[in-house]
């Protein structure tokens, strides 16, 4: 429960951080954003109250007046870039409040100040409009207003059904009184609101308005007091209200048609069905003006009717004041619908463990087919239906395995636009101008890769904006324009994915790079013969950070460190180019599935090692007159009148038992990102499907270097084979 | 010790696996066990240090193996089928550790244990026992896991 509630307020938390960030790009909200906005509010606040979680249900509520009021045509003018403020501030305080509830620990943190705040601004955006000024404190007024408003207990109306003859309707009244230690006896009673909506009556309730301060007390005291008009059989009713929790006692009484308790509106309901749900509507904006929409009833209508709660404002206008509270349901049926739409999508949230391990028996499973498929006990006998038999389980294993995979592959979007969110919150604290453009956001990945790549890119992006853009006057001055520009791509090429960030700023600055590395003793080889590219690339050793003072974006020396170990971990690389005065790209290149690869097998003495398909452009028996030494002893070899670095893998991996006579062992020759080049080993041992595993991080331990090697796979007869890592060998040569 | 010794017996006794290692009995916190199997050839590792035997597959799972004999400081052998790999739990990764064999599960108590002597005079440096068990005069001596295989353990076993 309460892991869903947790999971969907993220999700709308996301959505209203989107609308927020598109509507702050035009300096306003149009009408759809507000009504999202709304409708976002106000589904947490109903989840919010549910969970009992009083202060994220307050700050929603006070959120929600506000949108209510903007909705209704207050336009906040010279109020919204506050109001973006405003709204960024508490989409923040939820996110720290969730991620306290996924913590375990209780939402304790206060809205006091945000809810000052939006109180402020509502008064700001009521008052430009010199509506006939409602009092400030009148918003924060206790809902108990509502009821004055209107006074009679009111109604939720089902809204379809009018053609009932009226006649044949019967009317009871009944009571229900709720445990003692139940505690929230509103939220219950609204329980039951929502339960009897969904039925094909019509009800009024008192005390109408169930988010008054005083409904839970008065609900104690008198229960809750509900007239039904229902042409059917009131045991449905009775169950209903039976079934609900905490419920202590229903009374149910008939009512005979003409007893005058019978509140009017649940007689007048026999108008037409048409005219309902824009009366609803209608009188959130009626009760808007009357109160400035400042208490739960008046501001809450219905999102959908609102278009033409707009335009029939007036004509609804006389029922207002005995609708306001059913108005109050009507809004609640309105969270309950974007509920709905959410559970129509027909999505499930799964857990990440349980794609895990179904990933995992896949691979098992590719495993195991192989073991029967290619069974020694076959021998050489023929076996032609066996062979049809395994062909089609073949196909449905690859079938599944390209549906498992593809369930765990999620668009970049997600991540991309927390960034917005970030560069925005940055460039406002360090007075820059910042434009972030996203492109490829649709690309997908493996869900892992998502996680591990949130934090690499949230470094780069504040480097880039802490270091990397200048503020306005500096690039004014160098004639760029004041807008600095960061460029977030996402991109496919073959078996990786390639997300580079770049940004239009000063770039690094070489001296104070090597300066610093010379100071903290990084440097491994002689200045003279570093690259540039080989100098930029420092900036990602451990303890590296070029600015002097610690900012609270960054600047602690660990970002970059971190970013080329996260980006490790999921066996990708990042790499940084630089021109000065013109700019920085990072570009982090990461494998598209982190898990089945096309390999080619071979062995060196006993180890045995598969390399990805994808990196061999050809495996050749080699002749020793095309290998040679160069006199610092490099290795060499000639293929088709190139020379390219050759390894040996027994010596570069330490194996003692491998073949040293060139003649006797065979060349492969591998194409990485940064070169061309080859390895040495003892045979080839045919090409293999295999599912590829972590290395244990244990193995760290075990082990002086274990460059070179990106996982491992186990095959169908149960040997481990260890999985060439071609880009850190290429490293190597 | 006072401390110790003024709990009740029953509280606070720990089961421990006995395994030997050049015929000497050591213990080991049996909540860290996850399984004990037959000795089986590890498959070697680029760069394998000498203590590794290198890495196992166990269901599908890579588990490392530390080889005991090395680790601890005795003469290596060829292991025969009475060897046996203990697969231990370390933050949450399994590793394997290779003892010439498993004895029994013992149940000691605080009283019978005492620290090791070398903890005290070592200082820095832990050393691979870190208590010492006396069971009826029989010596066992518990190792350390965080000293055996170098990790940092949440709470002290």
């Amino acid at each position: 429960m309460l892991d869903a509630y947790i999971y969907e307020t993220q999700q709308l938390l996301e959505a209203l951080e989107n609308t927020l960030l598109a509507g702050e790009s035009g300096h306003r909200l149009d009408a759809d954003q507000i009504n999202e906005i709304f409708r976002v509010v106000h589904t947490i606040k109903g989840a919010s109250a549910m969970m009992e979680f009083e202060e994220l249900a307050t700050l929603s509520h006070k959120l929600e007046d506000m949108f209510a009021l903007i909705r209704d045509g207050k336009d906040p003018g010279a109020a919204w870039p506050a109001l973006f403020d405003t709204m960024f501030a508490a989409v923040s305080f939820y996110n720290a409040e969730m991620a306290k509830l996924l913590d375990k620990q209780p939402p304790n943190g206060d809205s006091l100040p945000l809810r000052e705040r939006i109180e402020e601004l509502v008064r700001l955006i009521s008052g430009d409009n010199g509506e006939a000024g409602p009092q400030p404190d009148e918003k924060s007024a206790p809902e108990g207003e509502a009821e004055s408003a209107a006074p009679e207990a009111v109604a939720g109306e089902g809204k379809e059904k009018a053609e009932e003859p009226e006649t044949e309707d019967a009317y009871y009244k009944a009571v229900v009184f709720f445990e003692k230690e139940s505690q929230m006896e509103n939220l219950r009673a609204f329980g039951i609101v929502q339960e009897l909506e969904k039925m094909d009556v019509r009800f009024a309730f008192k005390p109408a308005d169930l988010n008054a301060k005083d409904a839970a007390e008065e609900i104690a005291q008198n229960g809750f007091v509900l007239y039904v008009r229902t042409g059917g059989s009131i045991d449905e009713i009775k169950s209903v209200l039976d079934e609900t929790l905490f419920v202590r006692s229903v009374e149910l009484t008939p009512l005979s048609e003409d007893c005058g308790e019978i509140p009017d509106e649940l007689r007048a309901k026999d108008e037409a069905p048409a005219a309902a749900a824009p009366a609803a509507a209608g009188a959130g904006e009626a009760a808007a003006q009357e109160d400035s929409g400042g208490n739960g009833n008046g501001g809450e209508s219905a999102p959908q009717p609102s278009g033409a709660a707009d335009g029939n404002g007036a004509t609804a206008g006389q029922q207002a004041s005995g609708a306001a509270g059913g108005n109050g349901s009507a809004a609640q049926s309105g969270g309950m619908a974007s509920f709905e739409t959410i559970a129509k999508q027909n999505f499930i949230s799964v857990s990440v463990n349980k794609l895990d391990s179904l990933l995992n028996i896949v691979g098992e499973i590719v495993t195991a087919q192989s073991m029967v498929i290619n069974n020694a006990d076959f021998g050489d006998r023929p076996h032609e239906s066996f062979d049809m038999a395994a062909q089609q389980l073949h196909s449905l294993i690859n079938e599944l395995q390209d549906i498992v995979m593809s369930i765990r592959m999620i668009p970049m979007s997600t991540l991309f636009q927390k960034m917005r969110r970030l560069v925005r919150d940055m460039s406002r604290r360090f007075g820059k101008q910042i434009q972030l453009e996203i492109i490829g956001e649709e690309t997908e990945v493996d869900k892992n890769v998502i996680d591990y790549l949130s934090d690499p890119l949230l470094h780069i992006i504040r480097n880039s904006v802490d270091h990397g853009i200048e503020k306005p006057e500096v690039r004014r001055a160098l004639g760029k324009p004041e807008t600095g520009k960061i460029v977030l791509e996402a991109k496919m090429t073959g078996s990786d994915v390639v997300v580079t960030i770049s940004d239009d700023g000063a770039g690094l600055n070489k001296e104070k790079i090597l300066q610093k590395a010379r100071d903290k003793g990084l440097l491994t080889k002689p200045e003279s013969e570093m690259t540039d590219r080989e100098i930029y690339n420092l900036i990602f050793l451990p303890g590296f950070s070029t600015k002097d003072e610690v900012t609270e974006y960054s600047g602690r020396g660990v970002g970059m460190d971190v970013v080329r170990k996260n980006i490790a971990y999921i066996g990708g690389a990042v790499t940084v180019d630089s021109a000065p005065g013109k700019g920085t790209t990072h570009t982090i290149r990461i494998p598209l599935t982190l898990t089945i690869v096309d390999g080619m097998k071979f062995n060196v003495g006993k180890m045995n090692f598969i390399v990805p398909t994808v990196n061999v452009l050809s495996a050749i028996k080699p002749s020793p007159d095309d290998v040679f030494r160069d006199p610092e002893g490099n290795e060499m070899m000639m293929i088709l009148g190139k020379v390219y670095p050759l390894i040996r893998l027994s010596e570069f991996f330490n194996i003692h038992d491998a073949v040293t006579e060139i003649a006797d062992g065979m060349v492969m020759h591998l194409s990485s990102d940064e070169r061309d080049f080859c390895i040495f080993f003892d045979q080839l041992d045919g090409e293999y499907q295999v599912v590829v595993k972590k290395l244990p991080g244990y193995l760290e331990k075990c082990s002086s270097s274990l460059k070179g090697i990106g996982g491992c796979a186990i095959l169908g007869d149960g040997s481990i084979n260890l999985i060439v890592d071609v880009n850190g060998l290429a490293a190597e040569c | 010790m006072d401390e110790i010794l003024e709990k009740g017996p029953g509280e606070d006794i720990r089961e421990y696996l006995i395994f030997t290692v050049d015929s000497i009995e050591f213990g080991i916190d049996i909540s860290l066990v996850q399984e004990i199997i037959e000795y089986q050839e590890a498959s070697s590792i680029p760069n394998m240090l000498d203590f590794c035997s290198g890495i196992i597959n166990i269901r599908g799972t890579i588990v490392p193996v530390i080889d005991m004999r090395r680790k601890l400081g005795f003469e290596p052998r060829v292991y025969d089928d009475r060897a046996c790999i203990i697969v231990i739990k370390l933050q949450s990764e399994l590793v394997g550790m290779i003892v010439d064999g498993v004895q029994d599960v013992a149940r000691i108590a605080p009283e019978q244990l005492s620290d090791s002597p070398a903890a005290r005079t070592k200082g820095e440096i832990k050393p691979f026992t870190s208590k010492i068990a006396n069971i009826n005069g029989k010596i066992k001596q518990i190792i350390s896991v965080e000293a055996v295989f170098d990790v940092e353990l949440e709470g002290e076993c």
